[in-house]
């Protein structure tokens, strides 16, 4: 307990230094806010516009669509929020500042996955889980079925973090990483809508190999009553092998690592 | 002439050293495609004709769009920004080569690249998934397909230098790169053809220059646009890219006036 103390002050400080940052240049702050908030309303009106003509999208109603789209927000912001330092790290790699990540007396991933994160973000949070009670409630939802999205939706946070966690380790092998870490985005921004609009194979590629349908579809679908027992199941096992997996290449990279510069 | 030509070269060339990086990117604009296609697809499956757009037209004009933006949007203006903010804009001073010269050549090299891939990437879209799409004959509406793209092109390339050319007065500029591009996405046609928006809405849309850089190309192979349409989008294309051309040059001669190096 004393060291999870430790570990939530030293993240509060690297909070509090990213923070100061960024509010040095106010006014790209207020940019970057404005521009993530545009996006995020005009696909919204997009998908308004579009679903409020046809009433559904791949069966489903506007509500449910628009519940898809703000629960793959959830997981998406969650992500972007703490996770930001991985877009950083690079630098870290090819600078050699990352030997000095080796020898502080704190966990190398830590400082690598958590070293940076941007509270701005946290300001998008608190809007978008409003809409998604609100949604919730306007959908008539039983108790144990929201209970299952929110672990499923922790489910799809422990896959997004593995997925970084990954990025990592490609990072520190091949000393690529701004590439990939936004390919992650691209693929995992295809859960914008519930999986059921994409053709085989590549709906089941979604679910099975890259897991966009677990981490932002299935969530949904539980809190709607349509994921079968053993899709819950196989969401759990797959966050969990997946993020024992990744913490394993991560562990095996770092073996591997040389220092790139004096 | 000789050494922008060497420019094209050796840009072209290093696009081919980091190939990763750049097959990446490519592997993320058909991801980028995919989600819009299949969108517009699952639409259609529940009706026959929508913001009167049939299955047929809406998926050539979303194919035509990605196809475009591999042309138009393919650029690497941004890095005018990093030049300026890290100070190695003055080498530029020094060369007998035009700074926004340099990057318009290299912006023709990277687009050349990325047709040759786009190409083969809607090939392989159309061989795997078959949509129905509109193949358009007409040779008129082609030549000024052509032409609205390469309007287009420039039109991007000026949009961006401008934006990069801010780091002359801003430290951070990427706030507004980030912004501009969240505009080309929504206003551009990228993700929906604009007069979809109800009609006051689209109408001031049109007026600005965004939507000519993917949707009014993309609209015009369609060849649904009537020539007085067809005239007032070539003037507003043009008169975007008269301003923002003497914009471009009055903001870069402002620029480096009140540039001061620091350094080795």
């Amino acid at each position: 307990m004393k060291k999870f103390y430790k570990y939530l002050k030293v993240w509060w400080i690297y909070a509090v230094n990213t923070l100061q940052i960024q509010l040095v240049v106010r006014w790209a702050v207020a940019l970057f806010l404005i521009a993530k908030l545009l996006r995020f309303g005009i696909f919204l009106f997009f998908i308004i516009i579009l679903v409020s003509q046809t009433r559904v999208l791949a069966g489903y109603s506007l509500d449910q669509t628009i519940l898809f789209f703000l629960s793959f927000n959830l997981v998406d912001i969650l992500a972007q929020m703490l996770f930001r330092e991985v877009y950083r790290f690079r630098q870290a790699i090819v600078s050699g500042t990352f030997d000095f990540y080796l020898m502080k007396p704190i966990n190398v991933l830590f400082r690598s996955l958590l070293g940076g994160p941007d509270i701005i973000d946290f300001i998008t949070l608190i809007p978008l889980i409003w809409a998604i009670v609100y949604f919730i409630n306007s959908l008539d939802i039983s108790s144990i079925n929201l209970f299952i999205y929110i672990f499923l939706i922790i489910a799809g946070f422990i896959i997004s973090m593995a997925f970084h966690i990954l990025v990592l380790s490609l990072a520190v092998v091949t000393t690529e990483i701004d590439s990939a870490v936004l390919l992650y985005r691209d693929v995992s921004g295809m859960g914008r809508v519930p999986i059921d609009i994409y053709k085989e194979p590549i709906r089941g590629l979604l679910t099975f190999v890259i897991p966009v349908g677990i981490m932002m579809t299935f969530p949904t679908k539980s809190l709607l009553g349509l994921l079968s027992p053993l899709s819950i199941l196989y969401a759990f096992l797959f966050s969990i092998v997946f993020l024992f997996t990744s913490l394993k290449v991560w562990h095996q990279a770092v073996l591997k690592y040389s220092s790139a510069s004096s | 002439m000789n050494k922008y030509l060497a420019v094209f070269k050796i840009n072209w060339e290093n696009a081919l050293v980091y190939r990763l990086n750049f097959s990446l990117w490519r592997v993320r604009s058909v991801l980028q495609l995919l989600l819009v296609y299949f969108i517009w697809f699952s639409v259609f499956q529940s009706q026959q004709r929508i913001f009167g757009y049939d299955q047929s037209s809406i998926l050539t004009y979303i194919l035509i769009a990605a196809l475009v933006r591999a042309i138009v949007l393919s650029s690497r203006v941004m890095d005018v920004a990093n030049v300026i903010n890290e100070g190695s804009v003055a080498n530029f001073f020094l060369k007998p080569i035009s700074f926004i010269g340099y990057y318009f050549i290299r912006d023709l090299s990277d687009k050349l690249l990325n047709i040759s891939f786009v190409i083969f990437e809607l090939a392989l879209i159309l061989f795997l998934l078959k949509p129905s799409i509109l193949i358009q004959k007409n040779l008129s509406i082609l030549a000024l397909f052509l032409l609205a793209v390469f309007l287009g092109l420039f039109l991007f390339f000026i949009i961006s230098f401008i934006v990069g050319l801010m780091s002359f007065w801003v430290e951070n500029s990427w706030g507004l790169f980030f912004l501009m591009y969240i505009f080309l996405e929504t206003f551009g046609g990228g993700i929906f053809p604009i007069d979809i928006l109800p009609s006051p809405y689209s109408q001031i849309f049109l007026i600005a220059p965004f939507p000519y850089l993917l949707y009014f190309p993309a609209k015009i192979y369609l060849g649904t646009l009537a020539v007085p349409e067809l005239v007032k989008g070539f003037f507003i294309l043009s008169f975007w890219i008269i301003v923002l051309y003497f914009l471009m040059v009055k903001l870069y001669r402002a620029g480096i006036r009140q540039y001061s190096a620091v350094g080795h």
